[in-house]
């Protein structure tokens, strides 16, 4: 990993851009995305080793927070349209 | 109620298993704190904030409680292994604790540092078991008169115990008033450089400023540096020598004695006591040239130092509901959120918060001596994680964190805005840490000088005609006068 100013510039338009798409993409698949982003393109870090520790971290601290804790996480549009629908019918 | 049938109730509050649990957890979060470079104990109790919601008000500071005086015990291993502070309080820990390191006797250092923690820490322990109870009942008498000069007082001491420049600490307190101002006026309900956000009518929320300035701002610093490598010999002989601790022995104790009054002073940080401590040492040593060169002295009493503040800086929570530094505004908030109100009737009012916490820290103590000396190698291996596993899981930890606290997305925003702000004033030499305090103090201070203002009818005058308030509001332009007053001395000295 290298420290420069655009390493600090890009983790901080990824965090800008976690408290924009909170509402909309929900938690789980915002936070894989960002720590996929930070671990592949920050960190530097192989594909696979990216992809899968996003995935676990994104669902583990979904568990985490929002069903051990109680903590009203967004669930985002994407899902919430689903269930929507499906309420529907 | 007397200090030892205090101290027993205490205990069968913090010897039960759920608490024993919490306290082993906050000292091993704390020692991870530490250990771990650019995350404080600030950062970490922020963190862990949202967690406590779910514990009783007890466990809740029991459990903070530990990562701070945690935080202070692993600050010294990454000091006394890399060269580089694990946390602040142990900056002067690096001049003499690598080179001992280098001389091979990494772990005389280590297990000095250790046990001059734990001396430490439990004589502040029973410092603060004396000194509370006769402080608090002393406060009883105080109204929001005397609390107002009290707090003046604070802001004062604040800027000038700054470790670095005393007007840069002056313009963050100022800074940290007028953030803490921020909101609905707390008497005519008037909203307040709101600027039209709704999201600002209550005020900027603690945690996200403390999760910003102390967490975010931190990552980010370190996100621009390289990262660090480490190099760990063979730790060996962890326990030192008798040369060893003759040489300790009273800088345990000078350490002891520092700590544990800065700790109770506004603005008085760990930070600034361990430095104190190491110039004290190397004046009063008699062969000050060893100092730098891997002088025991020069551990012994700075580790010391930091643990005895981490203990006594609870005093003046304890018993005036008034915080002496970033961490104890964050316990602060701990206890509002559970509806306790820190002020002079917490040890009548609430007994099992008091005497437990107290209790828990002798518990603390002994499970950190065993999480440091034995277990060291852990930590060691800690520090070989990759940093951006490091930060990933720190930046997650506070985006989820300012989030819960209120359920609003623009907590984060707050957040992210004090993280660039605390960024910058790293690196122009702005120290976060008297703007967190002016911004906890700032309201506090309004809402006592509006208070008595009401009550004398808008008369100036009560806070000079009452004795106590009066002793405060002269400390405070004594301490506001004091660098003219060496700077005038200095002068006719040289005449």
């Amino acid at each position: 990993m290298k420290g420069s100013w655009r390493t600090v510039l890009s983790v901080l338009a990824s965090l800008f851009l976690y408290m924009a798409f909170f509402k909309q993409l929900g938690f789980i698949l915002l936070t894989f995305l960002f720590i996929f982003f930070l671990l592949r393109f920050i960190g530097k870090k192989g594909w696979v080793i990216s992809i899968s520790l996003a995935l676990v971290i994104s669902f583990f601290s979904y568990g985490l927070f929002s069903l051990l804790l109680g903590t009203p996480l967004p669930k985002g549009q994407l899902y919430g349209s689903a269930f929507r629908a499906s309420a529907r019918v | 109620m007397d200090p030892l049938s205090g101290l027993l109730q205490g205990f069968s509050t913090a010897l039960t298993l759920n608490n024993l649990f919490n306290c082993f957890l906050g000292c091993f979060l704390g020692t991870l704190t530490g250990v771990l470079p650019g995350f404080g104990p600030g950062a970490a109790v922020a963190l862990l904030l949202p967690m406590t919601l779910y514990l009783s008000p007890a466990s809740a500071i029991i459990m903070l409680a530990g990562i701070y005086y945690g935080a202070m015990y692993g600050g010294s291993t990454t000091s006394i292994l890399v060269n580089i502070p694990g946390e602040a309080a142990s900056v002067v820990t690096c001049f003499d604790g690598y080179k001992m390191a280098l001389q091979g006797r990494a772990g005389p250092a280590l297990g000095i540092a250790a046990f001059g923690s734990f001396i430490a820490g439990t004589i502040s322990i029973i410092g603060l078991m004396f000194v509370a109870p006769p402080l608090a009942r002393f406060a009883l008498e105080f109204t929001s008169t005397e609390y107002v000069s009290i707090i003046f007082f604070g802001l004062t001491l604040l800027c000038f115990l700054g470790s670095g420049s005393k007007i840069k600490a002056f313009m963050m307190a100022a800074v940290g008033i007028l953030v803490g101002v921020v909101g609905t006026d707390p008497v005519v309900s008037k909203d307040r450089f709101t600027f039209g956000f709704d999201f600002l009518m209550d005020g900027v929320g603690l945690i996200p400023v403390v999760m910003g300035l102390f967490g975010i701002s931190e990552v980010l610093l370190n996100l621009e540096k390289q990262e660090f490598s480490l190099f760990v010999g063979k730790i060996k002989n962890l326990f030192p020598n008798l040369e060893d601790w003759k040489a300790s022995k009273w800088p345990i104790i000078r350490g002891t004695v520092i700590g544990f009054f800065y700790g109770i002073l506004p603005g008085g940080n760990a930070i600034i006591s361990s430095i104190i401590s190491y110039g004290v040492e190397k004046r009063v040593s008699k062969h000050p040239e060893r100092f730098g060169q891997g002088a025991i002295e020069g551990v012994a009493g700075p580790e010391s130092a930091n643990n005895a503040t981490a203990t006594s800086a609870f005093i003046p929570l304890l018993t005036l509901g008034i915080p002496t530094n970033a961490v104890m505004a964050i316990v602060l908030a701990a206890l509002m959120i559970h509806e306790v109100v820190p002020g002079p009737l917490l040890i009548t009012k609430n007994p099992d918060i008091f005497w437990g916490v107290i209790a828990s820290m002798y518990v603390g103590n002994v499970i950190l001596l065993a999480l440091n000396l034995p277990l060291i190698g852990i930590w060691v291996r800690l520090l070989k994680i990759p940093y951006v596993y490091l930060f990933s899981s720190i930046l997650l930890f506070c985006l989820i964190g300012a989030y819960t606290i209120g359920n609003l997305v623009s907590d984060i925003g707050v957040m992210i805005f004090f993280g660039i702000l605390g960024f910058l004033m790293k690196k122009f030499d702005y120290e976060p840490a008297p703007l967190v305090l002016a911004y906890i103090l700032g309201p506090l201070f309004e809402d006592n000088l509006r208070r008595s203002l009401n009550i004398s009818g808008g008369n100036f005058t009560v806070f000079f005609t009452r004795p106590i308030s009066l002793v405060f509001i002269l400390f405070g332009f004594l301490v506001l006068l004091l660098p003219f007053i060496s700077r005038i001395s200095k002068n006719l000295l040289k005449r």
